[in-house]
Order: structure tokens, then C-alpha cells, then sequence
């Protein structure tokens, strides 16, 4: 049931895309250098990807689910639904994070602060009351970015982000 | 004969220390996701100022081939491909290591690589200007034909669903589009932002699709610890792959190791695509092909022979006709011009003493790093005595470096994060990865030749679908659809 209902999910919002790629398609000035122009190729990979989009859907509509199945996927569904996964919501917002800072602050400053927070995120809970496994954790956290980017500096010549602030 | 006076010119101690320091030095570069042979050839390119001619294209050899073998480390291990070569070996490398047998996945991988590299060597020093030249005759329709073929790999690593590999290779063609318009220089879905008009670098979709979907995953088990958990296996328990079981496959290497040097001649395809064409290949010929995925050592097998006697490949086609097959080789044949050595059909005859060196150079370079991954094997595999809640964030930081150096743009780490989120989403709908990659490297190339080829037709497609190699191809892509869908609606439906 929630494979179906993914599906039907995932075809749809894959047809949108299809449609907004298409329609943005348009934009793109026409050539007359070539038979085929630069529009061709755009529009037909849409095309294809609208009618699979579709294929997709109607698979997932046609598949049988078993009426007590289906009753039990629909409450599991719902309960999964109220559930956040502040794990993941935590690792993808510090991606997020680390880009815009190390914009600003560079890369040894922003990658330790990554490592230290990804690491607390996907940290066993017994690890976080062991005071000398954090040292180490710590430790690495900070040895691993100065390193790195010693290496790529004194070694490799090339310069990782320092950060509009040192700039 | 000759090959032997090359190894007697290479046979000083300063060559030698110098490829040794350039294999090591690529192989630990290839080893982090993102940087690859050609971010190392980059960075150690400069170090060759001032050596002789010999000992600087010997150690920029020993470079490309430790970088592009050195890719299999983290694919085994992390199923993070370290270079677009080792992608196809992640399917199965990664599921062997969460059995156990990371051993036996690496051995198998190095000397897969191993053989194909001196494969590709051994053809190159006998007949490689005889395929320089058939190579150099082949127009822009049998290009068409060659990587329209290529695309039917995606019939093979659709997975469980045909509709959803086409669909995410149709997502990766329609990724490919964004930037320049290769042929009218027409920009397109740019949105105006001047840093998408080269369009998206390889290396942070790459890395963001297979490394950030990772440790995406990761956190939401992160109660199960059911992604990448090698707690509970025992790495020890995986034999050694051995030199006996590799050539009980001969039916598959020959094959695919050929395949491996055709693509490495032709100009513009690479390693990349020799990997998944080899990986597919091997699992449409395999009795089981439905273990493939799920840790099938003939996987690791045909992909790292494969895109190791690509590097041969296109070694041929810079040696003979000094055309730089790919990225990697161009940063070689800067090293050839620094040296004032122009590469071409004449380097056999006025320079053969140089040209048979850097054959022996290329030799011993693949000897030299299989000899440092075979013994240090151990040493990998301790990598995953490494807490998972460590190892992940580091390599994601070491990605966030292989993202930035591949263009000195502090844009493609967060595009390396918006992959990594649309590679998740992906995954969690079932939908696989690699036909997206597939669509995403071969469509700019399939678009420049198809229009190139109407362009001189005059927009007929009668004298495309004439040439001898197109046709074949051709036939071949239409026959293997042919097949997939008839394999497809014959299966019974569960």
C-alpha cells in the first residue's frame, strides 16, 4: 500500500517536472544553425519523462492490495507521518548549513564545527555519556580539517575557502 | 625487444623513486570521493618542472594510473565511487563488505584493475598506432551509434523496475542540458546564474548522489544503525582473491577488457562509461545475473578491468595521434609540450626510445600499484573498524573538498547537497542511481554527435543509418531494447 502510494507520488511529481522543464524549454533561443536546435533535445527528454511518469502511475493504480493490508499500511502510513526524523532533518540542515558558512568563515573553522555536530547526530547514545571517547571524537574532529587542509596548502598548492571574513 | 630497452632506459634510481611517490601519491588522491586521476594529474603536474623528459611522463603515468585505480578503495568499501571510473563497482563492492568479505572485494577489484591496466599496455606497445588509426577514421554518426549503445546499459541497472532506471535516466539527461548548448553556444535552463553556464560538474553530482544520499541514509537509521554498519561482520572472514579464480572468468575478462580499450581510444568517452558498459555487460551474459547488486565478485570484476584497459586506451590515442582521450590525458600531454615532445604518428619513429621508456614506465606503473594495494590490503579493511558516526562525516568533508577542487567553486559543494537530497529522495522511491549518472554522461555527448551527423546529412537520416559501425550499433541498441521489454512483459507479475 505504501509502495502504491509512493508511487502514484513520485509519478506525479515527476510528470510536473516534466511539464515545467518542458514549458521552460521555450525560453531557450531557437537556433537555426542545425536541423535539430538547441530546443530538441530538452523537449524530447521531457516528453519521454511525462509519458513514463505517467506509465508509473497507472502501474501503481493497478496493483492489488489485500482490503485488511491495506487498512493496516494506511495507520502504519499515519503514524509515520506524524514522526520526525530529527536525525535526518538535523544532517540535511547542517549540509545546508556548512555551505553558507563556509562562505564566510572558511573551510578548517566550518569543517570542524560539521564534524562535531554530524558526529553528536549519529552518535549512540552510550558513546555521549563516555566523557574520554568524546575527547577523542573531539580530537579527530578538529585534526581532520587542519590537516586537510595543510596537506592541500603547504603540499598540493591549493588554497580550500578561507572565508569572506579572512579575506 | 624494444620494450625491454624502455625498461632498461627507466631502470635509474631516480625514475623509479619518482614512480613510486606518483603512484602512491595518485592512489591516495583517487582514493578520496571526488578527487580523481585527473585532480591528481593537476596537482602534480607543476612537480615536473625541471625532471628529465623521461622520468616527468614516466611519473605523470605512474599518477594517472595510481588515481585511476585508487577510486576502488573508497567504492568497496564505502560505496562511494573515489572516481567516476569505479562507479559500476560500488554495486556489488559494498554489499560484499557488509557481508564480510571486503577482502576478498578488494583483492578482486585490485587485480582486476591490475590485469586490465597491463592489458591495455601489452596492446598498446604491439598494435596501438594500427588502432590509433581505425579509430581516426570513424565519423560523427558512428559516434551517434557507439553511445546510443552505450545508453542500453540502462537496461541493466534499472533494478526491480525498467520504468523507474528510464525515468532516472531521463532525469540525468534533462540535468545534462543545463549550461552551454555545445553546438549553438545557446545557453540553457541557466536561470541567468553565470556560474551554471559551464552546466554541472560531474564530480559533485556524482559524489552528492552516491556519498550524501549516504550519510542521509545513515542518520535516518540512525536508531537501527542499519546503514553501513560493519559491526557484527568479520572483515578476516573473506579469502584473498586469487590470480587462478580471476582467470576461471577468461569467457567474461577478454570481453570486457576489450571493451575497456575500444572506449579508452575513442576520444571524449572514458572510464566513466567503460565501467557500467562492462558492469552491464557481465551481468547479461552471467547464469545469475539476479545476484548482481547484491555482492557478486564478477561485478567488481568487469568494471575494474574494464576502466583500467580504458586507461591503455587512451594512452594509444594520445601516444599516436596526440588526441587526449579524456581530461586526465590532456594534463599528460601538457606534460608532453612542457617537455617539448610532441606526441603523434611520428613519436615511433623519431622518438622510439622515449616512446618504448614511457611504455615500460606505464608497465611497471601498474606493477608498482598493485604491489601497494595488494600488500596494504590490510590496512584498508581496517578502515572499517572505524565507528560509522566517524568514518561518515570525515568522508563527507573530504567530498566537500573533492567538490570544490574540481572547480575551484564554492557553488558545486552546494550543488554536491542538492544532489545529495535528490539522490536520497530517489533511492527512497526506488528509483536507482546509476541510470541517472549514465543519462547524465552520455547525453551531451548523444545530442553534439546526432546533431553534428544531421548537420552534414542535411538533415537525412538514411546515410547515418548506412554507415557500416552506426548501423550495427544501431541494430544492436534496438535488438537489446528489444530483448529488456520482451524479458520484462514475460516475467510474471509478483
Amino acid at each position: 500500500m505504501k509502495e502504491k502510494r509512493d508511487d502514484i507520488i513520485s509519478g506525479a511529481v515527476i510528470a510536473m517536472i516534466a511539464v515545467v522543464y518542458y514549458l521552460y524549454s521555450f525560453t531557450i533561443q531557437q537556433t537555426t544553425s542545425d536541423i535539430l536546435g538547441s530546443r530538441f533535445f530538452p523537449q524530447l527528454a521531457s516528453i519521454l519523462l511525462f509519458a513514463l511518469s505517467v506509465i508509473q502511475i497507472v502501474q501503481a493504480l493497478r496493483k492489488k492490495t489485500p482490503e485488511s493490508e491495506a487498512a493496516a499500511a494506511v495507520q502504519r502510513a499515519s503514524k509515520d507521518e506524524k514522526k520526525i526524523n530529527l536525525p535526518l532533518v538535523l544532517t540535511t540542515a547542517a549540509l545546508f548549513v556548512y555551505f553558507f558558512l563556509v562562505i564566510n568563515i572558511g573551510f578548517t573553522i566550518t569543517s570542524i564545527l560539521y564534524l562535531l555536530f554530524e558526529c553528536w547526530v549519529l552518535m549512540p547514545d552510550d558513546i555521549k555519556k563516555n566523557r574520554k571517547m568524546l575527547l577523542i571524537v573531539a580530537f579527530i574532529c578538529f585534526a581532520v580539517p587542519v590537516f586537510l587542509n595543510t596537506v592541500f596548502y603547504k603540499v598540493f598548492h591549493i588554497q580550500l575557502p578561507v572565508g569572506r571574513l579572512f579575506m | 625487444m624494444q620494450l625491454l630497452g624502455g625498461f632498461a632506459t627507466i631502470a635509474s634510481i631516480e625514475t623509479l623513486l619518482l614512480m613510486i611517490v606518483g603512484t602512491f601519491g595518485g592512489l591516495i588522491i583517487g582514493a578520496l570521493p571526488g578527487l580523481s586521476a585527473f585532480t591528481a594529474l593537476a596537482i602534480m603536474l607543476p612537480f615536473t618542472y625541471g625532471m628529465n623528459p623521461v622520468s616527468g611522463i614516466c611519473f605523470l603515468i605512474s599518477v594517472y594510473v595510481g588515481g585511476s585505480s585508487g577510486g576502488l578503495i573508497s567504492a568497496v568499501l564505502l560505496g562511494i565511487p573515489g572516481t567516476p571510473s569505479s562507479i559500476a563497482t560500488c554495486f556489488d563492492g559494498l554489499p560484499m563488505a557488509q557481508q564480510g568479505k571486503s577482502k576478498t572485494a578488494l583483492s578482486a577489484a585490485i587485480i582486476s584493475s591490475f590485469v586490465g591496466g597491463i592489458f591495455g599496455a601489452v596492446v598498446l606497445s604491439f598494435v596501438g598506432p594500427y588502432i590509433a588509426q581505425v579509430a581516426l577514421k570513424l565519423s560523427s554518426y558512428d559516434y551517434f551509434g557507439i553511445i546510443l549503445f552505450a545508453l542500453t546499459t540502462v537496461s541493466s541497472l534499472a533494478g526491480k523496475s525498467m520504468v523507474k532506471g528510464l525515468i532516472a535516466c531521463l532525469l540525468g539527461i534533462c540535468l545534462s542540458c543545463v549550461g552551454t548548448d555545445g553546438l549553438s553556444s545557446v545557453y540553457r535552463y541557466t536561470f541567468g546564474i553565470t556560474k551554471l553556464v559551464n552546466g554541472f560538474s560531474l564530480v559533485p553530482v556524482l559524489i552528492g548522489l552516491f556519498a550524501v544520499s549516504q550519510i542521509m541514509a545513515s542518520a535516518r537509521d540512525k536508531a537501527s544503525q542499519k546503514s553501513l554498519d560493519f559491526s557484527g561482520t568479520n572483515q578476516n572472514e573473506g579469502e584473498r582473491f586469487t590470480f587462478a579464480e580471476y582467470f576461471k572468468r577468461i569467457r567474461m575478462i577478454i570481453p570486457v577488457s576489450l571493451m575497456g580499450l575500444v572506449i579508452g581510444v575513442l576520444p571524449g568517452l572514458g572510464g566513466n562509461i567503460s565501467n557500467l558498459m562492462a558492469y552491464s555487460y557481465a551481468k547479461k551474459t552471467s547464469r545469475h545475473p539476479e545476484t548482481f547488486g547484491k555482492g557478486e565478485v564478477d561485478g567488481i570484476i568487469a568494471s575494474e578491468t574494464a576502466n583500467n584497459a580504458t586507461v591503455g586506451g587512451a594512452m594509444i590515442i594520445l601516444l599516436t595521434l596526440g588526441i587526449p582521450g579524456d581530461n586526465a590525458t590532456s594534463i599528460i600531454l601538457a606534460g608532453f609540450q612542457m617537455n617539448d615532445i610532441a606526441p603523434g604518428p611520428l613519436l615511433f619513429k623519431t622518438q622510439g626510445e622515449l616512446v618504448y621508456a614511457i611504455l615500460a614506465g606505464f608497465v611497471l606503473a601498474n606493477v608498482l600499484f598493485f604491489l601497494m594495494e595488494y600488500f596494504g590490503l590490510p590496512i584498508f579493511t581496517k578502515m572499517l573498524s572505524i565507528p560509522s558516526m566517524l568514518l561518515l562525516p570525515i568522508v563527507i568533508v573530504c567530498c566537500f573538498v573533492g567538490s570544490y577542487c574540481a572547480n575551484n567553486n564554492t557553488l558545486d559543494i552546494l550543488i554536491m547537497v542538492i544532489f545529495g537530497i535528490v539522490g536520497y529522495a530517489l533511492k527512497e522511491h526506488g528509483f536507482p542511481l546509476a541510470p541517472m549518472v549514465v543519462g547524465f554522461i552520455l547525453s551531451p555527448m548523444l545530442e553534439l554527435y546526432l546533431r553534428r551527423s544531421l548537420m552534414k546529412t542535411g538533415g537525412q537520416w538514411l546515410p547515418i543509418i548506412s554507415s557500416p559501425v552506426a548501423a550495427v550499433c544501431i541494430l544492436a541498441t534496438v535488438i537489446t531494447i528489444g530483448y529488456s521489454l520482451f524479458k520484462a512483459v514475460k516475467k510474471p507479475v509478483a
